[in-house]
């Protein structure tokens, strides 16, 4: 067996990917679903390579376009469950473009977007969602504003937008869970700051501002709550903050009632008839 | 039977519609036993300045577009200046003007007025178009069916105010024989076709079910030619964000077991590098067409050009094999495609179909084909095979480098596609020998994939003095150019390129030892393909007969730029 193929993660020894590693792990056997129907989309990161301990299909990309490539494998086969898992880094440099896109055409695909609060890969560089002067040291990098993955499903329409973090399980299972059920895009960001590059002081501010929200928050009508919730810079709430149904986007297309892409076929016999009726000139 | 030919061009304002003529033009008159080749100038405008369209009629199977014309309509006094010089000594203009009568080779007819009587001025084509069928002393009914289809949507008023301008049009030409015309012939099995219409109709055939592109003038044909196919056929047509995310977008649903295909132009080609690198590490196929304009940059979006060879051919991050092909007309576009599919998804790899703007928006008409004759790609294992699988790596290392591919879903063990370099399972490996392995493997495949080498075709005299090399669609011209030049006792040869990468120098030295003068034509600056033969075997060329104004090129443009070489 050779040393240099990685079949087991090779992470630091007290990264959250471990610990949520074995979640998924435990999701997938819990669930009723086949497991060969999962298909895990990542992109480049450190968590990005968690699809590959899964036991099951992986579609990993370059960076931020594992969205874009879950869209054409759902679009193509609706009945397999396509999760994408990645990090903040892939999702919110070049992925905001494919993201915005999948929200609104509310793709039922789920992405999970692991926030370590920097970009891991380039040893602590700030990424768009660290939190201002906060955490890294490169001050000059750090834009005033973080960008903000559950602001930007607010206010995209996405149809199921949740937050959780590592440091309490069960919430996070139960988050997950629902979201993977939920017919249509949702988001969950799972908070799960590096150790390993962020100071141990920083990690203890944060773990203290971190408030749990009502479940009723997640109400479509209390959208405007969901916000309000989200406007003090020295609070992170977590929880569900929205969840409606709305139509999926291949749920347009009426004859994928019968089947997915992937089992209906185009009929030589009918072609044939189509073009003879059909021709120009 | 003797080759004959009439080109006809009408010039007026950009929104005089043009555009709406030459397609229902040529529909009648293929459907009257035609041969048909038409092309109308894009603008950037929507309204004013001048717009044009060719069209040409002949007895047997047309190439492409020809400049000298016989016909010239002019919408608007003065347009026809610009186009004067084109016409043949015994051409004739047919202008708007209440001075009725034929003169001088001017036909004068109160186009405007009847119209305006008919009830509105946009109705002028249709004028315009009944002249012209009684010029060629064609009866109406020929073109009811066609006018019903373009009409009915506006309205039947609409439809009955432009059959009567098309009976007021043919009153006056009607048994006047103002020019010569040639016998029809029966083109009862024959389809007009855009470049547009030959690959979505070999796509659909191919068994293709997605068509992602991003909506541009240049694309938006593709995508209403597909949606045509969705109401009753199981296809989607999914109008994309991105040139890049609708080339993710096709390679997940390729992943995942259905056919798709990505339509994309010169400066969406840019953006999708790095998807194509991905598809080249990720061994999914790829079926690409790019529609080739004047560049750099946005340059000239509605002209043509076949300027992004070298770019594409030397796309993406380091080395993996791809094909390119770029069809010569449109009867390539539909063949061209089927054998894309078959390629691209029998050994897992890219394949481009290259087009300039005007392949795509001309047309033609072409053979009625038989669906049942489509080859399409088979899946890598039967229903069969699916049961008795007992192990699978999505990259096993294979002779020819082809990884037999496997969809999600399909059976119990896990499909790995990865963007780092991996092992035959796909877990990511940086490991030294692995590398070599794999990055062997994946390039093998261009010596596997020479086994549906489609050499260039020899056109001409064997023992020629003059050799032509063209490729796409500079082809059909060239082709025109050897038959004049042999007919006045030339020595003239041509190789016709539809494939363009891979290029296998061992079928090119040939033609290469015993010429005495070899002229590359092709429509960009630098010989972009002159530049291509010199790299891949040492090939020169003498000179390079080239054009880079966003037209078209023409018999008559090669014709005399090359007795210009030749004084020299």
């Amino acid at each position: 067996m050779d040393q240099n193929i990685i079949f087991q993660p090779d992470w630091c020894t007290n990264c959250a990917n471990h610990p949520l590693l074995s979640l998924f792990r435990e999701i997938i056997g819990e669930s009723t679903q086949q497991i060969s129907d999962y298909v895990f989309v990542s992109g480049i990161g450190h968590s990005a390579k968690i699809p590959f301990y899964l036991n099951t299909n992986v579609f990993n990309t370059p960076s931020g376009q594992a969205i874009s490539a879950a869209a054409g494998i759902k679009l193509a086969n609706h009945n397999l469950k396509v999760i994408i898992i990645t990090g903040d880094g892939d999702v919110m440099c070049n992925g905001l473009s494919p993201l915005l896109h999948s929200i609104r055409r509310n793709l039922d695909i789920n992405l999970i977007m692991v926030n370590n609060l920097i970009q891991a890969n380039s040893k602590g560089y700030p990424s768009p969602s660290t939190p201002v002067e906060q955490i890294s040291e490169c001050m000059e990098c750090i834009s005033y504003e973080p960008l903000s993955i559950v602001k930007l499903g607010l206010a995209s329409g996405c149809t199921y937008i949740a937050r959780g973090v590592i440091y309490d399980r069960e919430m996070l299972k139960d988050l997950i869970n629902r979201a993977i059920s939920h017919k249509g895009f949702s988001i969950v960001e799972v908070i799960a700051p590096c150790e390993q590059h962020i100071k141990f002081e920083k990690l203890q501010e944060l773990k203290e501002k971190l408030f749990v929200i009502d479940d009723d928050i997640s109400e479509p009508l209390n959208i405007l709550k969901a916000y309000e919730v989200l406007r003090d810079p020295d609070r992170v709430p977590i929880g569900l903050f929205h969840r409606e149904i709305k139509k999926t986007h291949h749920a347009r297309f009426k004859f994928l009632n019968e089947g997915s892409l992937y089992e209906l076929k185009i009929s030589r016999k009918q072609l044939r008839q189509y073009l003879a009726d059909n021709r120009q000139g | 039977m003797k080759k004959e030919y009439i080109n006809i061009a009408i010039v007026g304002e950009a929104g005089q519609g043009i555009g709406t003529f030459t397609r229902i033009f040529s529909n009648v008159f293929l459907n009257a036993g035609y041969h048909v080749y038409s092309y109308r100038n894009f603008t950037t405008r929507v309204k004013g300045g001048i717009n044009w369209g060719n069209l040409t009629l002949s007895n047997e199977r047309l190439g492409h577009v020809g400049d000298d014309l016989d016909i010239l309509i002019s919408m608007k006094d003065g347009f026809e200046d610009e186009f004067k010089s084109k016409l043949k000594p015994k051409g004739i203009i047919i202008r708007d003007g209440e001075e009725e009568g034929f003169r001088d080779g001017v036909l004068t007819l109160p186009l405007t007025r009847l119209a305006k009587g008919t009830g509105s001025i946009r109705n002028i084509n249709s004028v315009i178009l009944g002249a012209i069928m009684g010029l060629f002393n064609l009866e109406l009914a020929m073109a009811h069916k066609k006018m019903l289809k373009e009409f009915s949507a506006k309205g039947i008023e609409i439809y009955d105010e432009n059959l009567k301008a098309l009976q007021l049009g043919h009153k006056y030409t009607i048994d006047k024989e103002y020019i010569k015309v040639f016998n029809t012939v029966n083109t009862r099995d024959r389809i007009l076709v855009s470049g547009c219409n030959g690959i979505v109709l070999a796509a659909v055939g191919s068994g293709c079910q997605l068509l992602y592109t991003k909506p541009l003038p240049i694309t938006i044909e593709f995508m209403d030619q597909f949606r045509e196919f969705t109401r009753e056929f199981p296809i989607i047509t999914d109008s994309c964000e991105s040139d890049r995310s609708a080339l993710y977008k096709s390679l997940g649903s390729n992943y995942a077991g259905v056919k798709s295909m990505v339509v994309t132009t010169s400066t969406g080609f840019q953006k999708l590098y790095d998807a194509l690198s991905f598809a080249g590490m990720a061994e999914l196929p790829v079926v690409l067409t790019t529609i080739q304009f004047p560049g750099p940059s946005v340059g000239l979006p509605t002209k043509t050009s076949q300027s992004d060879l070298l770019s594409i051919i030397f796309s993406g991050n380091d080395d993996f094999p791809r094909v390119i092909y770029s069809p010569a007309n449109h009867d390539e576009c539909y063949s061209l495609t089927i054998k894309a599919f078959e390629v691209s998804h029998n050994y897992n790899i890219p394949v481009i179909i290259l087009l300039d703007h005007y392949l795509a928006k001309s047309y033609s008409d072409i053979e009625l084909f038989d669906v049942d004759e489509v080859r399409r790609p088979r899946d890598h294992f039967t229903r069969k095979q699916l049961g008795k699988v007992k192990e699978y790596s999505t990259y096993k290392n294979t002779k020819d480098g082809v990884s037999p591919r496997l969809y999600p879903g399909s059976t119990k063990f896990p499909v790995i596609v990865n963007s780092y370099e991996h092992d035959e399972l796909g877990m990511i490996s940086d490991c030294p020998e692995n590398r070599i392995k794999m990055h062997e493997k994946r390039n093998r495949k261009a010596d596997a994939v020479l086994n549906e080498y489609l050499p260039p075709e020899f056109y001409g005299k064997e023992k020629f003095k003059t050799l032509f090399v063209a490729w796409g669609s500079t082809i059909e011209p060239v082709k025109t150019v050897v038959d004049i030049l042999n007919s006045k006792k030339g020595k003239v040869g041509a190789l016709l390129f539809s494939q363009v990468y891979p290029l296998n120098p061992k079928k090119i030295k040939k033609y290469f030892k015993r010429t005495k003068f070899i002229v590359d034509v092709e429509t960009n600056y630098s010989g972009q393909f002159a530049s291509l033969l010199r790299e891949v075997g040492s090939f020169e060329v003498d000179a390079v007969i080239n054009r880079y104004d966003g037209l078209p090129i023409t018999a008559e443009y090669i014709l005399e730029k090359f007795n210009k070489l030749e004084k020299k």
